[in-house]
């Protein structure tokens, strides 16, 4: 085919032209994309990397900001006492982790490879602790095995407090993530395997450790890394049961809270943020492997009924179970007696915090602001973010590094983000520091804390949306807002409402963020927690934790029953 | 009236020069990082037609349909629909209704809303909206189907109600991305014909991405034919057909045999013992140049060989397939080392000549039947 070249238009001109003549032909709408992923991603940059920075430049300041290179870190380093702390950390980590991830694997096995009975029970009792704040098992270990403990023989002369305290508080905290990963670890397995090895004539013993295993542990090495992170990072625990027991997310605490020497506090922050971000890095590569393990075609994998297994599994479960409620119904237990141990009769009395702490109810009060702020503010944010990364048709460097920035909460701790807010936002000559000290940037660090999980969450319910429907409506020539709106947002109401239950839930439980950044005017329950076990109002800060739970369930039913009305109406047509 | 027209011919003309394609694709490239996706692309669309983009997968067809429709910019070139230059328009501010091969129907609304869903944004009032709905589901054939939602239909039911949306708006062009390969065979024959009806019949120039021959041949006005993001051929189905441009063509499209063989005179070719004579078509080779001669299976005479001269063979039977209304039968070329020859006959022929696995007939190569190119590895075994 030849053809006139009638334009005189061959394609051969400066490139950057071209760049610049399509920038002119975007309509409105991309305009109006573009704004979207700079505002958004201004966002990130102004709420989670100029802290992170602020906090890296603390580290190499005096007192009075003066640059002082590494001394701060030598000082740090030359003290045995903060050295020891490191030990201490990754002592109670690693061993917390191999208990945890031991106990979440034998329960997960349990729940998907055999043939007991109430499987759909035990994995709800299992999810129980994510519905209380980290101080929760802590107290309730205080009233087990404390001076005046029920049961305190069972430790023959050991304390409660310290590290045995902590790795028990631990395992109970962090049980439901280790335990949910290896669920679905030992869900995505092949029947066509195990036939093939009963074919063959394989012992148990060996099909477990050549096939079971094997195909889990991509989802063993994320559940241990989530162990090791989690138990690392939380800092209620060892606030109230460490005793003398020094580990890391104490120490930044003590430096900053206790003796105001905020450039130790940051340089601690940055000794915490090293594991942290190392075992993020392990995840993330861990993750990309276990996805192309199980392929389209794998037959699904139904245990068969084995009496001694089955029967072996259920005991464990339940005794997992008793552990789980015990320490639940202990806190509960402890909040309801009218004076521990002496008079056992059950009252509200210590639901009255208000005698206790001027700002009892409404700390309350502020935890349900703040976690309702942060999950219908986050969830908006959190869904644009995730529309523009997966659909958007433009800017496909932005949105890439946008992407990565969105990932990188997951590898901060708490402790160490709150820190940075406190750097950054307490500057006077920072335009931003009108929100220091206010509601607003509790629920501004609350969500950029909890932004990784929910904005995967959120684009993997984005990702299983046709990829052209965005073309279908440019070329009817809707906007792709309007597409947005009418389509997307009602395909995702399910992932939607998990992320701001998810939101809420952790909102209304987190202590370590936020613990640097309220004020008296906003204080939250989870805080009033900790004041009031500090100064001995341990009752009461059972009283408040069970308040905490209460609402965190009250949620969860609300989802459920959300859900279940969602599901009723859109029946007609989801598959 | 004609000084009307008379101006406005000699206006337009000044302007461009007359006769302008519908759509005009000049030296279009696309690369992607170090990937040429699509190299030198010129092509007009007359309007009305339905042109076919046919190739296999990653031939750059869906890219080339992606470049018209604005999803994806080309790296170079330029495009043109009715003479105005949309080359960086966003696709919004072409002219045309996309149907994909995933339908793309949205889930959660029912067939009418998918189908209006292009006009309420226009401010057209209620009742016309509606009015248009029904139109449009009794033209694709759904009358009735309004209430319903896409996962209650079948896929050739969501395949016609994409097309209602697309065609909702009135556009002045349709693109069909692989728009019957997520349906069974059934289906797409039928399809196929209403498809090709409903375009006839609305006029609509249609570009469509497949990589069927079957269908393109069969719907198409035109084809172009693809190959590693370049143009192998465009012309109608029949000269495609007849008269493949190269052997990756005559490959791609139907059953071909290929023998490969060395010019040895003028309109000679050797293929191993065997000397197969060739009409004018071979006259641009010359002694010595290797070439592949080209012959369909159901050009292969048998009957009044007395009326063929040249090209008279012997051969033996290797195996008979039976497909129903005809045989297809592979015969060992005598004195060509490993060659074999696919025919079609009519099972007529099969009864009148008592071909049977093992026996031997003659056959014919007509001469007017051989199609020559130059043996480049396309192909074939591509040995």
């Amino acid at each position: 085919m030849s053809a006139p070249d009638i334009s005189g238009a061959t394609g051969l001109e400066p490139p950057g032209s071209k760049a610049l003549r399509r920038l002119r032909a975007l309509k409105a709408e991309s305009w109006i994309m573009l704004a979207g992923i700079l505002a958004i991603f201004a966002a990130l940059l102004a709420f989670l990397a100029l802290p992170l920075y602020a906090l890296l430049k603390k580290s190499v300041e005096d007192d009075k900001g003066e640059f002082v290179g590494l001394i701060n870190f030598q000082e740090y380093f030359s003290s045995a006492g903060l050295v020891n702390s490191i030990s201490n950390s990754l002592t109670i980590a690693f061993l917390t982790m191999i208990i945890s991830c031991t106990l979440a694997f034998t329960f997960a096995y349990g729940l998907t490879r055999t043939c007991m009975p109430f499987k759909r029970m035990f994995r709800a009792i299992a999810t129980i602790p994510i519905l209380a704040p980290s101080l929760l098992p802590a107290i309730s270990l205080v009233y087990l095995f404390g001076n005046q403990g029920v049961i305190k023989g069972l430790l023959f002369g050991e304390s409660i407090y310290g590290p045995i305290g902590i790795m028990i508080a631990m395992v109970f905290y962090i049980f439901p993530h280790v335990m949910m990963i290896m669920v679905t670890a030992l869900s995505t397995t092949d029947a066509r395997l195990y036939e093939a090895a009963d074919a063959l004539g394989t012992r148990p013993m060996r099909v477990f450790f050549t096939i079971t295993i094997p195909g889990a542990i991509y989802g063993i090495v994320s559940a241990a890394v989530v162990a090791f992170t989690l138990t690392i990072t939380d800092f209620g625990v060892p606030k109230v049961i460490g005793g003398q027991y020094n580990v890391l997310a104490t120490d930044i605490y003590k430096q900053v809270v206790g003796q105001q020497n905020f450039s130790m506090g940051a340089v601690v922050g940055l000794v915490l943020l090293i594991p942290a971000a190392f075992s993020f890095m392990i995840d993330r590569h861990v993750q990309k492997k276990q996805v192309a393990l199980l392929s389209a075609r794998a037959v699904p994998f139904h245990p068969k009924p084995h009496k001694l297994r089955d029967a072996g599994l259920l005991a464990f479960c339940i005794l997992m179970s008793v552990f789980l409620i015990g320490i639940l119904g202990m806190a509960a237990f402890a909040s309801l007696a009218t004076f521990w141990p002496y008079d056992l009769s059950l009252s509200l009395v210590h639901y009255d915090f208000d005698k206790v702490d001027p700002n009892g109810w409404s700390s309350f009060y502020n935890s349900l602001k703040m976690a309702g702020f942060t999950a219908v503010i986050g969830v908006t944010i959190i869904f644009l973010g995730a529309y523009m990364v997966e659909k958007g048709q433009n800017f496909p460097k932005l949105r890439g590094l946008f992407h990565m920035l969105a990932i990188v909460p997951m590898a901060v701790p708490g402790l160490v983000l709150g820190l940075a807010y406190v750097f950054f936002f307490s500057r006077p000559e920072n335009p931003l520091s009108v929100f220091y000290s206010t509601m607003a940037i509790l629920v501004v660090c609350t969500i950029v804390h909890f932004y990784t999980v929910s904005h995967l969450t959120m684009l993997t319910a984005l990702k299983q949306i046709d990829k052209e429907f965005e073309s279908v409506s440019s070329s009817l020539k809707v906007p792709f807002y309007r597409t947005m709106f009418r389509v997307h947002v009602p395909i995702c109401l399910p992932a939607i409402s998990e992320v701001m239950m998810y939101l809420f839930v952790n909102a209304m439980t987190t202590v370590s963020a936020v613990v640097f950044l309220y004020s008296p005017d906003t204080k939250l329950a989870a805080i009033t927690v900790l004041n009031l076990d500090d100064v001995g109002d341990t009752a009461e800060a059972a009283a408040m934790s069970m308040v905490i739970v209460a609402t965190s369930i009250t949620v969860r039913v609300a989802h459920g029953l959300l859900m279940r009305g969602l599901n009723a109406r859109h029946s007609a047509w989801r598959e | 009236m004609a000084l009307w027209g008379g101006a406005m011919a000699r206006t337009s003309k000044a302007k461009s020069p007359p006769e302008r394609a519908f759509l005009e694709i000049r030296d279009v490239s696309k690369k992607f990082g170090d990937f040429t996706a699509l190299t030198d692309i010129t092509l007009d669309i007359v309007e009305g037609e339905l042109i076919c983009f046919l190739g296999p997968s990653g031939c750059g067809k869906t890219t080339l349909l992606r470049a018209i429709a604005g999803l994806d910019y080309q790296t170079t070139g330029r495009i043109y629909q009715k003479g105005r230059d949309i080359s960086d328009a966003p696709p919004a501010d072409r002219d045309f209704g996309i149907v994909f091969q995933s339908y793309a129907l949205f889930p959660n609304m029912t067939v009418a809303k998918n189908i209006a869903y292009g006009l309420v944004n226009r401010r057209i009032d209620r009742k016309a909206i509606a009015g248009r709905v029904q139109e449009l589901l009794e033209l694709v054939g759904m009358p009735g189907s309004d209430d319903k939602f896409p996962a209650a239909l079948s896929g050739g039911q969501q395949q016609r109600v994409a097309l209602a949306r697309a065609l909702a708006t009135s556009p002045g062009m349709l693109l069909l991305d692989e728009p019957l390969s997520a349906l069974d065979a059934k289906v797409r024959e039928q399809l196929r014909h209403e498809l090709k009806d409903l375009q006839r019949s609305l006029g609509i120039t249609t570009v469509m991405v497949t990589h069927d021959q079957e269908e393109a041949l069969s719907m198409a006005d035109r084809i172009v034919v693809m190959s590693d993001g370049r143009i192998a051929q465009v012309g109608t189905p029949m000269e495609i057909y007849r008269n493949p441009a190269s052997a990756y063509v005559a490959d791609f499209i139907g059953s071909m045999n290929f023998l490969r063989g060395k010019m040895v005179a003028a309109r000679q070719v050797q293929v191993g013992r065997l000397k197969i004579a060739l009409d004018g078509a071979a006259k641009q080779f010359a002694k010595g140049d290797d070439v592949v001669v080209c012959i369909r299976p159901e050009d292969v005479a048998v009957r009044d060989l007395g009326k063929f001269k040249v090209n008279n063979f012997a051969m033996s039977i290797r195996d008979v397939e039976f497909l129903g209304s005809f045989c297809r039968v592979i015969l060992d070329v005598e004195g060509v080392k490993d060659a074999e020859l696919t025919a079609d006959f009519s099972i007529n022929l099969m009864r009148d000549f008592n071909l049977v696995r093992g026996g031997k007939l003659k056959v014919a190569l007509p001469r007017r039947r051989l199609q020559v190119f130059r043996d480049d590895g396309q192909g074939g075994d591509r040995k």
